[in-house]
């Protein structure tokens, strides 16, 4: 039979064991959790592009940055992009920031936080009369990552194609 | 046409009788036979009055065409002969001037490349000089180096009001576009773009109902169509 010095020896070295993995752990984790540190602004970019149907399927030099997506299946149906207009935006945590395009369309977009390597934004985007709603949505990204809204139909230069906004934020200061 | 069961002739030996196809014994058994049998003797009648009919419609025909028409066709395949042979010594001269004319030039191959690569040099360094007073704005060049312009430092005025946003000019209208094809410079210094980028949807609420998301892993997209008729983005302004 065991004595019972021995047995809370024993109890003591299994405790530990089990226990010291998980203190080395949260040591090292939760510094590097606590570096995300918040962000205050960002900077943001909207390109609205035209996508038509008719086209040689070429992504124009000033687009090029897009190509990863707009050679994409989502995309697959246009043949040529158009680049109508671009925005630059700062935001602020929790303050909306507003730009409006020529067609008419609002874009909000409001920084809501951040992780370490993802922006956590709010958008929001009206119709060509700039009053109606079309859109409100939360989404994270990863930092400088696109997302793409698209507007519907438009028309520019005779050319008939859809709307698309690229948004693109970079977290600042 | 029938044998001759009794004489032992076929057709055959009678069809190479008549042809002459036969050996001298075996032409002479047939003759017999023929003259032995009145069947066999009507049989290379109708063979020989076969023969007659068909020499005669061959006959027919040679004296149909004029002897002037086969000189006529002869005379043409002569001139058709004649006149390939006239292109092939005229196309043989031809290559043999090139080649002597290529040949003669040997010498004068290397300075006269040089003298048109130096010639071409000369245009090129001189032209854009002699062009005449340009409006600078008027460049394609100018017009890219615009860049500055479209991005003010936050820090630029540190007492105002800071704006909600920063629009940037619009380079489709300041840019002019004397050729439709040209495209617009990018103003804006585009953002590296990561590798990851998906982006997830946390909430969201579609003020229209042909709202959707459209997410395949890479490129993540929000639908919304407005109903109304499309808009000239152009004449909306």
């Amino acid at each position: 039979m065991m004595h019972p010095r021995m047995k809370s020896k024993l109890l003591a070295s299994a405790l530990a064991a089990v226990l010291a993995p998980a203190a080395v752990v949260s040591t090292v984790v939760a510094p590097a959790t606590a570096q995300a540190a918040p962000v205050q602004e960002a900077s943001c970019q909207v390109h609205a592009v035209l996508a038509s149907k008719d086209g040689d399927g070429t992504i124009p030099k000033n687009l090029e940055f897009l190509r990863g997506h707009l050679e994409q299946d989502e995309f697959a149906a246009y043949k040529s992009f158009l680049l109508v207009e671009q925005k630059a935006l700062e935001i602020k945590l929790d303050k909306k920031s507003e730009v409006t395009f020529r067609s008419g369309n609002r874009l909000g977009l409001r920084l809501l936080g951040n992780d370490d390597t993802r922006l956590k934004l709010h958008a929001s985007l009206s119709g060509r009369d700039g009053k109606k709603s079309l859109l409100n949505a939360d989404y994270s990204i990863e930092d400088r990552g696109v997302m793409m809204i698209a507007a519907g139909k438009s028309e520019l230069e005779g050319k008939l194609g859809k709307l698309f906004f690229a948004i693109q934020c970079a977290r600042g200061g | 046409m029938s044998s001759e069961p009794s004489t032992g002739i076929t057709p055959n030996d009678l069809h190479a009788y008549f042809d002459d196809e036969l050996l001298p014994d075996q032409a002479a058994t047939v003759a017999e036979a023929i003259e032995a049998d009145p069947a066999l003797r009507t049989e290379l009648t109708q063979l020989r009055g076969l023969q007659g009919v068909v020499d005669a419609s061959f006959d027919a025909v040679a004296q149909a065409v004029p002897s002037a028409r086969f000189e006529q066709i002869w005379d043409e395949i002569d001139r058709a002969i004649d006149r390939d042979q006239r292109l092939q010594a005229e196309a043989d001269r031809n290559a043999s001037v090139w080649t002597r004319l290529w040949a003669a030039l040997r010498p004068a191959r290397i300075p006269a490349l040089a003298a048109a690569a130096a010639a071409v040099v000369t245009v090129l360094v001189v032209s854009p000089g002699s062009d005449g007073p340009q409006d600078p704005a008027n460049k394609a060049e100018s017009v890219a180096s615009v860049k500055p312009e479209a991005t003010p430092s936050p820090s630029s005025s540190p007492g105002a009001t800071p704006a909600p946003s920063q629009s940037v000019p619009d380079q489709l209208a300041a840019v002019p576009t004397p050729a439709p094809t040209a495209e617009p410079e990018s103003l804006l210094d585009p953002m590296p773009v990561p590798q990851t980028h998906e982006a997830e949807i946390h909430g969201i609420e579609f003020g229209v109902r042909s709202g959707r998301i459209s997410n395949n892993g890479t490129v993540t997209v929000l639908y919304v169509e407005e109903d109304d008729a499309p808009t000239n983005s152009e004449r909306s302004l």
